[in-house]
C-alpha cells in the first residue's frame, strides 16, 4: 500500500483555496451530536471526527425536492439549469461512499438511465474521510466498512481524538485522476509515508475493527426474510411502526420517489419529484382505491425484503450499507440488527 | 442520453365516451413523425401538464399505425381532466413502456384471452394483432366478463370479428343493453365460468389475461384445471407505474418492477413473487 501525508495546515490550505473554485460541503455540526453536511466556511467550524450526518450525501445527487421540467403556458418546455461548477463533498465515509455506489448502480439500471441523477452525479467529487463506529454502526456487517472505490481522494486521519496538534498528520489516498486534479499539483509534492506510520495506519484499522459493537451475518438475511414471510414478528413490527418513513428518508440508499404537477398563477406548470418512503400508506395505492399494500406490516416487511433481498436479486447486493441511521432515527425504536437477529435466532431448534 | 421524463406534444384526434365514464381516445405525435414502435401488452405515460401523469395501456395494435388508441376510466382528477378534453387538444406522451406480450413464443399456438372488465383494453391490442396477422396464429378465443352488459367495453368491435374469432362474453347481471341478450340469452356469471372447454389444445394454447387484482388466481386456477402447460399462462398486471423505466419504486414487485420487467408476467414469475397477484391469506398457491 501506498499513501502520502499532508499536514494539518496543508489540509486547512488546500480547502481554503479549493472552496474558492468548486462548491464545497463539509461536515458540519448543527446541535448537539448532529451533523449536516454544509457549505465550507472557515477550516475551524468543519467538524473532522463526525459519526454520521442526519441526511445521507444522496442528497446532492437526488435532492429531496427536484423540479424535473417547467411548462410555460405556451407549451415550451425548459430544464432547470444546475449551477456550474463541481461539488465537491469533503469528509464521506465509507459507507456513504459504498451507498453512492448503490445508486450510481440503481440510477442507471435497466439501459434506462436517470437523466437527473447522472447530471449531478458527473459533477460530482467526493472525498473521503475515516471513522471509527458508534453503537448504531453495522457496515463492517454489509461489507461496507471500507471502500474499495468510488472516491477521488480518502484521508485517514488515525488520531481523530486529537484534532489541534500543530504537527497533526493525515494519510491521503489518490482513488482517481480527479482527486489528483483537485489537489492541484500538491500530489508531486507530499511525501510517502514510512513504513511505520503505515504500521500505525494499520493498527489504527485494527483499533477501528474491535470498535464495533454490532455484528450480524448478512448471509442469513435473504434466506431469514423469505422463510419467515408469515412470522409474527411481522405483525409485531407493523403494529410499532408509525409509518413516518423516516428510515426511508434517512436511508443512503433509498431512491423511491412520487411525480407530481404543481402550478403557477401565470398558468405555467412544474412537474416535480420528491422522495416518497415505501411506508406510506399510499405507496402501492393504484387507481380505482385498490391498495397492494394496505397494512404496516406489509410495508414495513416489503421494505425489509426489497433491500436484502429484492435488490439483491436484481443488482448483486443489498441497498443496504449499514450506517445505522434507520436505527438512530426510528422514533419507535425499530432496530434494523435486532430485527435480523430475532428472525435469525427463530431458525434455531427451540430447545436451544 | 435521452432524458426520459420529458413529454412529447401529441394531439387528441377523437375523443368519446364509449360506455359511461369510458373515454376511447385516440392520438398522434403533434409535430408527425408517426408514433414509435410498440407491442401488445405495452404503455404509455399520458399527462396533462399542470394535473399529472398516468400511466394507460394501449388498446391499438402496431398492425393498424398511424394513431395510437387508448381507453381511459375516469377515476381521479387527471383522468377526469382528459375526459374534459375535445379532438384538436394536447397531451403529454412519453412511452413506450413495459415488455409487451411475448408475441414470437406465441407466434403458430392458438390464444385463449381473459379479460374482466376495463382488462380488456390492453388485450384489444393482441386480439387486433392476431387478426391482422392471418395465419400467424391459431384459434384466437376471447373470453370477457364485466359486472353488467352496460359495462362491456369494444363490444361492437369485438363482436365484428367473431367470423376469425371465437368470442364468448358473460355478466354478472343483465341490464338489457346492447347486443348480450341477443347473443348469449340470459346467461350471467363469471369470466371464469367460461373457461372449462374452451382449451382445445392445451399444450399449444398461450393463455393472457387482464382483469381486476382479485381475478387473477381464479382465472389461472380455472385455466390449469383445463390442462394449460403453466410456462403459457401470461397475466398483465397493473401497479402505480410512475416514472415508467424502474426508478421511483411505486411498481415494485419482490425484485421486479412492473414498469421495465412487466407489465405481462408469467405463471413462474407469479409463483416466485407472492405479492405479485391477490391471494387470500392462508390460501395455498395455484397449481
Amino acid at each position: 500500500m501506498r499513501v502520502l501525508k499532508i499536514s494539518r495546515d496543508q489540509l486547512k490550505k488546500w480547502l481554503d483555496e479549493l472552496s474558492g473554485t468548486v462548491d464545497l460541503y463539509v461536515p458540519m455540526p448543527a446541535g448537539k451530536q448532529v451533523h449536516r453536511f454544509e457549505p465550507y466556511t472557515t477550516f475551524e467550524e468543519l467538524d473532522l471526527s463526525y459519526t454520521r450526518t442526519v441526511l445521507p450525501p444522496k442528497k446532492f445527487v437526488f435532492p429531496p425536492e427536484e423540479v424535473l421540467f417547467n411548462r410555460a403556458p405556451s407549451g415550451e418546455t425548459t430544464v432547470p439549469d444546475l449551477p456550474a461548477r463541481d461539488l465537491v463533498l469533503f469528509g464521506v465515509h465509507p459507507c456513504d461512499i459504498n451507498g453512492i455506489r448503490i445508486l450510481d448502480t440503481f440510477f442507471s439500471s435497466f439501459d434506462k438511465p436517470d437523466w437527473y441523477y447522472q447530471r449531478r452525479r458527473a459533477r460530482l467529487r467526493i472525498v473521503g474521510l475515516s471513522c471509527l463506529p458508534d453503537e448504531h454502526c453495522f457496515c463492517r456487517s454489509m461489507d461496507c466498512d471500507s471502500a474499495a472505490s468510488g472516491f477521488d481522494l480518502f484521508f485517514h486521519d488515525i488520531d481523530p481524538e486529537n484534532q489541534d496538534r500543530g504537527e497533526k498528520v493525515f494519510f491521503v489516498s489518490l482513488g482517481t485522476v480527479e482527486g489528483d486534479i483537485m489537489l492541484a499539483d500538491r500530489a508531486d509534492t507530499l511525501p510517502e509515508a514510512e513504513p511505520e506510520e503505515l504500521e500505525a495506519l494499520l493498527e489504527y484499522t485494527e483499533r477501528r475493527e474491535s470498535a464495533y459493537t454490532l455484528d450480524l451475518d448478512p448471509s442469513i438475511l435473504p434466506q431469514a426474510i423469505k422463510l419467515h414471510q408469515a412470522d409474527p414478528l411481522w405483525d409485531r413490527l407493523g403494529e410499532q411502526c408509525l409509518a413516518c418513513g423516516v428510515c426511508s428518508l434517512g436511508c443512503p440508499t433509498c431512491t423511491c420517489f412520487n411525480i407530481r404537477d404543481t402550478n403557477d398563477l401565470e398558468g405555467g406548470s412544474s412537474r416535480v419529484r420528491n422522495w416518497d418512503a415505501c411506508l406510506y400508506r399510499d405507496f402501492a395505492r393504484v387507481a380505482g382505491d385498490h391498495n397492494f399494500r394496505p397494512h404496516r406490516s406489509e410495508r414495513i416487511q416489503n421494505r425489509y425484503y426489497h433491500k436484502q433481498v429484492g435488490f439483491a436479486e436484481a443488482f448483486g447486493k443489498p441497498s443496504c450499507v449499514g450506517c445505522g441511521r434507520c436505527i438512530k432515527l426510528c422514533p419507535t425504536g425499530i432496530h434494523f440488527v435486532e430485527v435480523f437477529q430475532s428472525l435469525a435466532r427463530e431458525r434455531l431448534p427451540v430447545d436451544e | 442520453m435521452n432524458n426520459l421524463y420529458l413529454t412529447a406534444d401529441w394531439t387528441i384526434l377523437e375523443i368519446r365516451e364509449i360506455i359511461p365514464g369510458h373515454f376511447f381516445v385516440s392520438l398522434s405525435p403533434s409535430g408527425g413523425g408517426g408514433v414509435p414502435e410498440y407491442s401488445p401488452g405495452q404503455f404509455f405515460q399520458i399527462s396533462v401538464h399542470g394535473i399529472g401523469e398516468a400511466p394507460v395501456s394501449v388498446s391499438s395494435s402496431p398492425t393498424r399505425p398511424g394513431t395510437l388508441e387508448m381507453c381511459i376510466r375516469k377515476v381521479g382528477r387527471l383522468t377526469a381532466a382528459i375526459a374534459g378534453l375535445r379532438a384538436g387538444n394536447r397531451v403529454g406522451i412519453r412511452g413506450p413502456f413495459g415488455n409487451g406480450f411475448p408475441l414470437e413464443r406465441m407466434r403458430g399456438n392458438d390464444l385463449v384471452l381473459l379479460a374482466g372488465g376495463l382488462g380488456i383494453v390492453p388485450l384489444r391490442s393482441l386480439v387486433n394483432y392476431a387478426v391482422d396477422l392471418p395465419g400467424e396464429f391459431g384459434q384466437v378465443t376471447v373470453l370477457y366478463g364485466a359486472g353488467t352488459d352496460a359495462q362491456l367495453l369494444f363490444i361492437d368491435d369485438l363482436l365484428g370479428l367473431s367470423r376469425d374469432i371465437n368470442i364468448q362474453l358473460i355478466v354478472q347481471e343483465i341490464t338489457g343493453a346492447g347486443p348480450y341478450e341477443e347473443r348469449f340469452g340470459d346467461r350471467t356469471g363469471f369470466v371464469t365460468d367460461l373457461i372449462p372447454g374452451s382449451v382445445t389444445r392445451p399444450t399449444r394454447t398461450f393463455a393472457a389475461m387482464c382483469g381486476p387484482p382479485v381475478f387473477y388466481r381464479y382465472a389461472v386456477s380455472a385455466l390449469l384445471a383445463e390442462g394449460l402447460s403453466k410456462r403459457l399462462v401470461y397475466m398483465s398486471l397493473e401497479r402505480r407505474m410512475e416514472c415508467g423505466i424502474g426508478k421511483c419504486g411505486h411498481c415494485g414487485v419482490g425484485y421486479r418492477y412492473t414498469c421495465v420487467d412487466g407489465p405481462i408476467f408469467n405463471y413462474w414469475d407469479a409463483f416466485n413473487m407472492p405479492e405479485l397477484i391477490e391471494m387470500r391469506e392462508g390460501e395455498p398457491w395455484i397449481s
